[in-house]
């Protein structure tokens, strides 16, 4: 939204000065490439934690592991804070987003690194959706 | 900034070219890689109606409380805001869409201003019932709720304001239930929350009660069933905590199918009714009534004058009662009269689940007709 309001003011000037913004602005939504690459995949907040984890979650237990291989697909169906401070985050991993009440799920605990302003998964367990999170 | 950019930017003026390099650092930033970042952005550029309304009265973003996928491709999300020193719950929906094979999160619904704007005065007022024990507000593990502003006179949600009295004298009062018949516009509003903020994802329906601690019990019972006929049965009851923070005070709809596990449930009935020099409770569990020949009443099961005398007496009913039976009572009833303030009700209800040793969860709020 912001991009749009000042795009279109380089837009509306563009057309009174001949010379305008370059070609460039003429597609005003498009991302230049090197920045989409720059942001992808190294967000150091809880929800990137929770994507780290499931592109690369290494070594974990067994049942964490047999699921994670089962799943064509695993996301993040819910993420949520635990404490005050924002140091604890919970995230539900499942096969899809809005997985049944009694279907296998993964449990993601995340927490903040004291050493650094990132946030790293530590620890998974496998349950039921309402198990592991009565509030569904 | 990309340079690639500023070669192309050619002949034009210095003015211009600013305005494009600005133009495009926005273009970069419009890549929100998480909610997170999203969110922020959005409340930093007060990119809805209702985010300018916070940001105008000096409401702060602190961050994200609750995610939740929805069946139809958005996020429900709750994040906390800071008003006042107070922390807010505060809705708001995510879009996820991919861009080059990355995310992009952006705020594609928030509530609108007059919502926005109410909500912090109802939450800074220092109009909201008291519940010293109450857990903080923004502390609680859950999806978001549909928040729901009762005062003497209007329910406000984020799809607009109610006239309670107004919408009241359309109804045919010689209809059964018809004292607590809620105004059809918030039936409405909580079907609309369910179809269009929540995609009708039903798991994840609760609703935030944000009451003036002097409306009634009879219109708190308006929201609540008003809410449960859409099959939001969670409530959260907004409160104002010891130190004056803000806390809730977690509650459910008389509708007992709605808990898990329980099969033909008998609910331990706490009826509080207010006498000249103390409180009154009636106590209950299917036809057996609980009597105590000292009562000051002989309607009432006991009497007490504050609330250290109310925990004594539940923690020992409950352990007669478990004597018996281990696990009884598993939930509890706290109902009251019409009359009774919000705030009044709420001084004994904020206790009843540690007093009878159960989740106060599991503690169902009800109505009696007199």
């Amino acid at each position: 939204m912001k991009f749009k309001r000042i795009g279109c003011i380089c837009v509306a000037l563009s057309l009174l000065v001949a010379s305008g913004c370059g070609d460039k602005q003429t597609k005003p939504d498009e991302v230049p490439a090197e920045k989409t690459v720059a942001s992808c995949g190294e967000v150091k907040d809880p929800w990137g934690a929770a994507r780290t984890w499931m592109t690369a979650p290494g070594e974990q237990p067994e049942e964490v592991q047999a699921l994670l291989s089962a799943w064509e697909k695993p996301t993040v169906a819910r993420l949520w804070r635990e404490d005050g401070d924002a140091h604890a985050w919970k995230a539900i991993i499942a096969s899809k987003v809005e997985p049944g009440a009694q279907e296998e799920v993964i449990l993601l605990s995340i927490t903040y690194a004291a050493d650094g302003p990132d946030y790293v998964a530590s620890g998974a367990e496998v349950g039921s959706a309402t198990e592991l999170w009565p509030e569904l | 900034m990309s340079n690639r950019f500023v070669r192309t930017a050619g002949s034009a003026s210095v003015a211009i070219l600013s305005l494009c390099m600005l133009a495009t650092s926005a273009q970069a930033e419009e890549l929100a890689a998480s909610p997170m970042i999203a969110a922020r952005a959005a409340f930093d550029g007060q990119m809805t109606p209702g985010l300018g309304a916070l940001a105008k009265r000096g409401a702060t973003f602190e961050g994200v409380l609750a995610l939740d996928a929805l069946p139809g491709g958005g996020w429900a999300a709750e994040v906390e805001l800071s008003y006042k020193n107070l922390s807010v719950r505060y809705p708001v929906k995510f879009e996820r869409s991919d861009v080059g094979g990355c995310d992009n999160w952006t705020v594609s619904w928030t509530p609108n201003e007059a919502f926005s704007t109410a909500l912090l005065n109802m939450a800074s007022s220092g109009a909201l019932p008291e519940a010293a024990s109450a857990k903080p507000w923004s502390e609680h593990s859950r999806l978001p709720s549909l928040p729901i502003l009762l005062t003497r006179d209007k329910m406000i949600t984020p799809y607009g304001s109610i006239d309670i009295q107004r919408e009241l004298a359309e109804l045919d009062t010689t209809q059964k239930g018809a004292s607590i018949a809620p105004p059809p516009t918030l039936v409405k509003h909580t079907k609309a929350w369910l179809e269009k903020y929540l995609e009708n994802d039903e798991g994840a329906a609760s609703v935030d009660v944000i009451a003036d601690r002097r409306a009634s019990w009879q219109d708190l019972t308006r929201v609540v069933f008003g809410t449960s006929s859409v099959g939001f049965y969670k409530l959260y009851l907004v409160t104002s905590r010891e130190d004056g923070s803000l806390g809730a005070v977690e509650t459910a709809a008389p509708i007992f199918g709605s808990l898990p596990g329980l099969k033909k449930p008998v609910p331990l009935v706490l009826g509080y009714y207010p006498l000249e020099e103390a409180s009154g409770f009636r106590v209950s569990q299917g036809s057996a009534v609980l009597e105590d020949e000292d009562s000051c009443d002989k309607e009432m099961s006991f009497c007490i004058a504050d609330g250290g005398e109310f925990d004594k007496r539940l923690a020992a009913l409950a352990a007669g009662m478990r004597a018996k039976k281990p696990d009884n009572p598993s939930f509890a009833m706290f109902a009251t009269t019409g009359d009774v303030t919000v705030g009044a009700a709420m001084s004994w209800l904020e206790r009843v689940g540690a007093g009878l040793s159960i989740p106060q969860r599991r503690v169902f709020i009800g109505y009696i007709e007199r």
